[in-house]
């Protein structure tokens, strides 16, 4: 899988960058119930090149604290910076609905525990379609793009088949494709292996950590405790706290904090 | 929801589906015919591997059958290009999935423009106010500009169905759309189905939910990828799908126009008679050769099986009524006694319909010969 290296600007690594700062972030939902405290207070940094296990049982917490690193949903009170390889600060939970799209679609690719493909479209089709309305269609990427991430993933020869006619170990490897269209430097996934057989799984873990290799930057949520030690870094997180953070350190590098 | 009114919409003709696995060849639908009619509200229920998705799947091109014929509005879907296909799925269709598929980076009004922007459907400046009007209808006007992580699972769906009305297309299909629901969004979204088959939408969805199903105006049965007679399900319920579709395959079928008498008092019965369509009335002359109507039966309902469970020949005569002609689907009398041998409950619940209709014969008697 060398084909990882050349599809993308990102490069292995030394200098570890401080990529997202997470401090004191607070997301408290109001139902009708009264209010829910879904995260109580996160601080973490995240650096460049890590492979973040966010672990911890239904209900902890995981999913909200993706969807405050990636803007989906806003945040109560604390913040999220995202430090820009070319040395920029943005505060995103401080961005405009539409600036903070526009960032999404540059800076993050999103991968889902049930695929989100369209059935109706087939695989390229499914690559190309717009990550970012925002941008007025701009950022739909060209054909040529969709194929070289199909092949990245090894399913060329399957690209013009609908989503019904592959596996779901398949299925995801499309959307693990179309997060990467846009080159981002982060990828977040949700329990991504959640609805694959081991083998499958197994196959799905492999490719993330070639694009760690590459230099990318992935959170994943998982509550299987089993593949902890699999991430470089795990935040254990209980009643929206994180109760075990690993801490930064990647054997193969020096870093200077 | 007047059928009779109704176009045909939809024709499945002897639709067999072959998959080859690596364990060897798979037949998931064995010859199936259906016809579904425009405005119809329509269930396909059965166990897990029976063939309900993959005939899901057949309506909506995103499958192919291995033989037979799938016309949508009169179109042979399998005979256009798949670039065709996918272009008339587009206009046509607007579908439903249990895990919605709502594209995670686009917000909920976004993700309802994508099929007009992908079909060309509606002038660009239209689209956002008509995706915005359809999510209004389907009560998420407040959560439009959220990305789909940011709302609930009931939320998405109905984003999700918002999306699929995004085209205005005449058929809506669905496959498990409150698999993945609480009961309460499940509700909110069978409510929203039974709006759109009031406003005259097509709808078909595969469902293991029984609030669904109470709702449908129809529901197709299908056990080891063949469709069970609806009759049958409807009038011996009380049979498993094994033994409904060994039913099925046994049935005899019989068209009897207006007025005419299917059976006459005091002849001897072979037959166990279900009504699929039309009425028939039950009667008895009086001595003065006055007739006295016991009953009139419709669709569902069933007649004969006094006689064959109590060796007797028949205590009246049964006729289609005036109003239009009637079809029959019949069970001869070693199938229906072989049936009831293998369903205790189908037995009981036949037994005691027999002892209500034989009573109800005899206060009708004793009135005849008073007169």
């Amino acid at each position: 899988m060398n084909t990882f290296l050349s599809s993308s600007s990102y490069r292995p690594v030394n200098d570890h960058k401080l990529l997202i700062q997470l401090s004191q972030v607070v997301k408290i939902y109001n139902t009708a119930a009264g209010d829910f405290t879904a995260l109580n207070g996160i601080t973490a940094d995240i650096y460049a090149g890590e492979f973040v296990g966010v672990i911890g049982k239904s209900g902890a917490g995981k999913t909200t604290l993706l969807n405050m690193i990636t803007g989906a949903d806003m945040i109560s009170s604390g913040e999220v910076i995202f430090n820009a390889p070319d040395g920029k600060s943005t505060s995103i939970h401080k961005l405009s609905e539409n600036s903070l799209a526009v960032w999404r679609g540059r800076n993050v690719g999103i991968i889902h525990q049930s695929f989100q493909l369209l059935p109706m479209l087939n695989l390229v089709e499914n690559i190309m379609l717009p990550v970012d309305f925002s941008g007025h269609y701009k950022r739909r990427i060209s054909k040529e793009r969709a194929f070289e991430l199909l092949k990245l993933m090894e399913l060329e020869g399957h690209a013009y088949k609908l989503p019904a006619y592959i596996s779901g170990g398949q299925k995801q490897r499309v959307a693990i494709a179309r997060s990467l269209a846009n080159d981002p430097p982060i990828i977040v996934a949700d329990e991504p292996t959640g609805s694959l057989d081991t083998l499958t799984a197994e196959n799905i873990f492999e490719i993330f950590e070639k694009l760690i290799e590459q230099g990318r930057t992935i959170i994943m949520v998982t509550h299987d405790n089993n593949l902890a030690p699999r991430f470089t870094r795990r935040l254990l997180i209980a009643d929206g706290t994180i109760t075990t953070d690993s801490g930064f350190h990647l054997a193969t590098t020096q870093v200077e904090r | 929801m007047n059928d009779t009114t109704n176009a045909l919409q939809i024709q499945l003709r002897k639709v067999i589906k072959r998959f080859k696995t690596g364990a060897g060849e798979y037949i998931g639908l064995r010859g199936v015919d259906v016809d579904i009619m425009a405005g119809q509200f329509v269930a396909i229920v059965g166990k897990s591997g029976s063939g309900k998705s993959t005939l899901l799947n057949m309506i909506t091109g995103i499958d192919h059958p291995t033989s037979g014929e799938v016309l949508v509005n009169g179109v042979n879907i399998y005979k256009m290009t798949e670039s065709e296909r996918s272009l008339w799925r587009g206009h046509n269709l607007g579908i439903v999935f249990q895990f919605f598929q709502l594209l995670p980076m686009l917000t909920l009004l976004e993700n309802t423009m994508l099929p007009m922007d992908y079909c060309n459907a509606f002038s660009p400046n239209e689209r956002p106010e008509r995706a915005m009007e359809l999510l209004k209808m389907v009560g998420l006007q407040e959560q439009a500009h959220k990305l789909p992580a940011a709302v609930s699972s009931g939320q998405q769906q109905a984003a999700a169905i918002a999306r699929a009305l995004a085209t205005d297309p005449p058929i809506i299909v669905a496959d498990e759309p409150t698999g993945n629901l609480d009961s309460r969004s499940s509700e909110e979204i069978i409510e929203l189905f039974y709006q759109l088959v009031s406003k005259g939408k097509t709808i078909i969805l595969v469902t293991h939910d029984p609030s669904i199903t109470k709702r449908t105006t129809r529901t197709l049965v299908i056990s080891d990828g063949m469709i069970i007679n609806e009759t049958v399900a409807q009038a011996l319920p009380l049979l498993n799908h094994t033994q409904m579709l060994k039913v099925t395959n046994l049935l005899e079928r019989m068209d009897i126009p207006a007025g005419n008498t299917i059976i006459h008092k005091g002849e001897h019965i072979d037959y166990f008679f279900m009504i699929a369509q039309g009425e028939v009335e039950v009667v008895l002359q009086s001595q003065k050769r006055e007739e006295v109507t016991l009953a009139r039966l419709g669709a569902g309902e069933f007649f004969g099986e006094v006689e064959l469970i109590n060796g007797s020949n028949s205590i009246a005569s049964v006729r289609a009524t005036p109003d239009g002609p009637v079809k029959l689907v019949a069970l001869h009398r070693k199938d229906f006694a072989d049936m009831l041998v293998g369903s205790p409950l189908t037995e009981e619940s036949i037994t005691r319909i027999v002892q209500a209709r034989l009573a109800q014969n005899r206060a009708a008697d004793r009135r005849r010969r008073l007169w």
